[in-house]
């Protein structure tokens, strides 16, 4: 349960969305947790958090969307900022879009305009970003 | 001039000048201001003819659409702080027919003039129906929303908002506070949002503070909600506006911080008042004041309260309708 | 300012008197760890932890409360506040400032690690307090030799066996690292008592890769300075209005029945901002910047840095 591996670094809890890739960069004391789906990061951190302490850290590795849900998934557990850090594999520019109607989800790029896939409203993809929903504000068409 | 309408002479004007950018403009709660027509704010929680109904239709709009209401699970103690202070204040704002009788932790809320009888037991869940800010929420025509201070900053903890202006609390929930004001536009408007935050974090256990806000709106129906969008938005898009005197409103938001003297949590009342053109011509220099703003307004501000249309067309019609 | 009066005193272990003071009726509620000013000698303000009577568990801590109670170790060499303080009786009168928030317990945490040494106790005992009514996972880490402990029944009582005493700075550090070490995830830790045992809970909660947002210590508070009076000059009439050190420069003019925009009185809104013609000027308003300060200034919190400002009004 102590927060520091041997070399004197906080623990960390390494969430990879997808399959581990480049496994030199993970260190000795690293636990690493694969997802296939980043909507199960939320039940892995509730198995995970209480067996680990104050402390740990949280990295999140996967495609932009991924590692903003398990982000979000922490931060919504105690997680602080400081303590999350992510690595993103894709080149990023695709977005997780949290429609401002219906509150179904869906992936976009910044500046799209797309149907919801939940309420079938045309949504503009919104710079408005929310950490706690890992996405960005799909509006109505009114900004 | 004789005597105003009631909605007139106890209405909010939020406009002290003939030009308007968005600023801080905060002052203590709890003081009566004199306007042109009569006066108003010496109660915090509005409470006009019609608030019977207007409580009941708030909760209809929250059981239909449950997602109007957000708590975070740490907001438990401040949601309790928040339906505490919410009674005892409306309580001593109307008394004989508001009563909130205590005897240690436990309470008996009694509020006549909208049928509600309730025992609780201050910060026993089990005592109540529902989550204590539901409860709260629930008593009053305000929107409310619950901000917890943690790290040098606040975060949208919990709240009832079923009067949203072109928001939506499902998405806005846990956010910090300058997340939430992200979109108003420009350089400006951002310094003015951090300056408000540090005033809200500092002030002192119990102190209440309010300020107002502005809009013009289509129709008189106070939920602008995101979620609600369908009901209005193609109406609002295409501009469709038969007779601007009746129909566009005047959208003013008395808002109230409250620093809950407990949790240290700061308590945003949103109460929305909606007055038709044709009303505030019947205050001259109100619909002077109103067209000068709408007529000056910088693009960055006009286009956030989305009046670059309906700003001139209020405006030309309050110039050709109001008395001079 | 809240006058009050002594209600009681006692003395929990030597060199510790505790106050009970009363008011008029119910006095403002208070956050845990809340501290209030009590003005010892005119304008001379120390402020102490309010600490909730351990005796009704049932109520909400810190609300309405009918007394505030404080406790005051005694500083022999010290500026002569906790000695006046020391020699007050019941029935003496004195004024206070309204409870200020300064180490509340943060909100999110699943677990608070309360650290405690010397007088620090105060404001712990409040937070026991609060975590005990509302149900909240603590533990109590408490630096005590047996009989100068002040307070340490009354934490017995509330944290049972939640709280750890160490009779040393080396045994509290056996308990640090180990409470440190186990604390569950979303743990926060608070000190309050002497430097260095806030920085030995600093030094400790890093070994254990704590980041510094989960450490808090209560920090030393000094009541505002009080302003220097001064001269302001009204440019368009020539009037000269004195501004004393008690009141604002917008409360003097009110008073002389100068007319000056205002809202918020806190250096917040811009209402009151007026242009300064002549004089240097010592800016507490949160609201100019750098380049407005250069010839504006907000009445109702800033003041003349020299003897007079000179305002176009």
């Amino acid at each position: 349960m102590a927060g520091s591996d041997d070399s004197g670094h906080a623990r960390r809890l390494v969430v990879v969305v997808g399959h581990v890739a480049d496994a030199d960069r993970y260190r000795d004391g690293d636990r690493l947790c694969v997802l296939r789906d980043a909507a199960d990061a939320g039940a892995l951190l509730d198995a995970e958090l209480p067996r680990l302490g104050t402390g740990w850290r949280v990295l999140a590795v996967g495609t932009g969307p991924d590692v903003r849900a398990v982000r979000a998934a922490a931060l919504a557990r105690g997680a602080l900022a400081e303590e999350v850090s992510v690595r993103v594999l894709d080149d990023g520019a695709q977005v997780r879009v949290h429609c401002g109607v219906c509150h179904h989800g869906a992936q976009a790029r910044a500046g799209d305009v797309l149907e919801c896939p939940g309420c079938g409203t045309a949504l503009v993809v919104t710079d408005h970003e929310s950490r706690v929903h890992g996405a960005v504000l799909g509006a109505p068409g009114v900004r | 001039m004789t005597a105003a309408p009631d909605d007139v002479a106890t209405y909010p004007f939020p406009l002290p000048h003939d030009t308007y950018r968005v600023s801080a403009n905060v002052e203590e709660a709890g003081v009566e201001r004199a306007t042109e027509a009569g006066s108003w704010g010496a109660r915090m929680l509005h409470a006009g003819d019609d608030h019977d109904a207007v409580v009941r239709k708030r909760r209809a709009i929250l059981d239909a659409e449950p997602r109007r209401f957000v708590a975070a699970e740490h907001a438990r103690e401040a949601s309790w702080e928040a339906l505490l202070w919410l009674l005892d204040r409306k309580a001593r704002e109307q008394p004989g027919t508001v009563n909130l009788e205590r005897d240690g932790a436990h309470h008996r809320w009694t509020d006549a003039r909208i049928g509600v009888e309730q025992e609780f037991v201050l910060g026993d869940d089990a005592s109540l129906p529902e989550h204590p800010l539901t409860f709260a929420g629930s008593q009053v025509e305000e929107d409310v929303v619950v901000l917890g201070a943690r790290d040098g900053r606040l975060w949208l903890d919990a709240g009832l908002v079923v009067h949203a202006s072109v928001w939506s609390i499902g998405f806005d929930a846990g956010m910090s506070f300058a997340e939430l004001h992200r979109p108003v536009p420009g350089e400006d408007a951002r310094r003015v949002f951090t300056t408000a935050e540090r005033f809200l974090l500092r002030l002192h256990p119990g102190e209440a503070y309010r300020r107002l806000n502005w809009g013009l709106q289509l129709d008189d129906r106070p939920d602008l909600s995101l979620d609600t969008f369908g009901s209005w938005g193609a109406r609002r898009a295409a501009l469709d506006v038969v007779d601007p005197g009746r129909e566009v409103h005047l959208r003013t938001e008395v808002q109230h911080l409250v620093k809950l003297p407990l949790t240290g949590s700061v308590l945003f009342l949103i109460g929305v008042r909606l007055l038709p053109l044709e009303r505030v011509a019947l205050v001259p220099a109100w619909a002077n004041r109103l067209a000068s703003v709408l007529e000056t307004l910088t693009p960055e501000t006009s286009g956030y309260k989305e009046l670059d249309d309906l700003g001139p067309l209020a405006a030309a019609w309050l110039r050709d309708h109001a008395p001079t | 300012m809240l006058e009050l009066r002594v209600a009681a005193v006692a003395t929990p272990c030597p060199g510790v008197r505790s106050l009970t003071l009363t008011g008029d009726g119910p006095l403002p509620s208070y956050p845990p760890g809340a501290n209030i000013g009590l003005e010892w000698a005119p304008g001379r303000m120390n402020t102490y932890s309010l600490t909730p009577s351990p005796d009704r568990r049932d109520l909400v801590p810190g609300l309405d409360p009918e007394v505030y109670r404080v406790s005051v170790a005694l500083r022999p060499d010290g500026a002569g506040g906790s000695r006046a303080l020391h020699a007050l009786a019941p029935g003496d009168r004195l004024r206070a400032t309204t409870p200020r928030s300064s180490f509340p317990p943060v909100q999110t945490a699943a677990h608070h690690v309360l650290v405690a040494g010397g007088i620090g106790v105060t404001p712990v005992l409040a937070h026991v307090a609060w975590h005990a009514f509302w149900g909240n996972s603590f533990e109590v880490l408490l630096v005590a030799r047996p009989a100068v402990a002040p307070h340490a029944e009354d934490l017995c009582r509330l944290a049972g066996d939640r709280l750890a005493t160490a009779p040393d700075r080396t045994a509290m550090r056996a308990l640090l690292e180990r409470a440190l070490r186990t604390a569950p995830w979303n743990s926060h830790a608070y000190t309050c008592g002497p430097p260095g045992l806030i920085a030995e809970v600093a030094v400790r909660a890093r070994e254990a890769h704590w980041v510094d947002a989960r450490v808090h210590a209560e920090p030393f508070v000094a009541a505002a300075p009080p302003g220097e009076p001064f001269t302001a000059v009204l440019r368009r009439t020539g009037r000269q209005v004195a501004v004393g050190a008690g009141e604002s420069l917008l409360d003097a003019l009110e008073r002389v029945g100068v007319p000056a925009p205002r809202l918020c009185r806190r250096g917040v809104c811009g209402e009151c901002v007026t242009t300064v013609a002549a004089g240097r000027v010592e800016h507490r308003d949160t609201v100019l910047d750098d380049d407005e300060r250069e010839d504006q200034m907000a009445l109702c919190v800033s003041r003349a840095a020299g003897e007079s400002v000179e305002l176009d009004l």
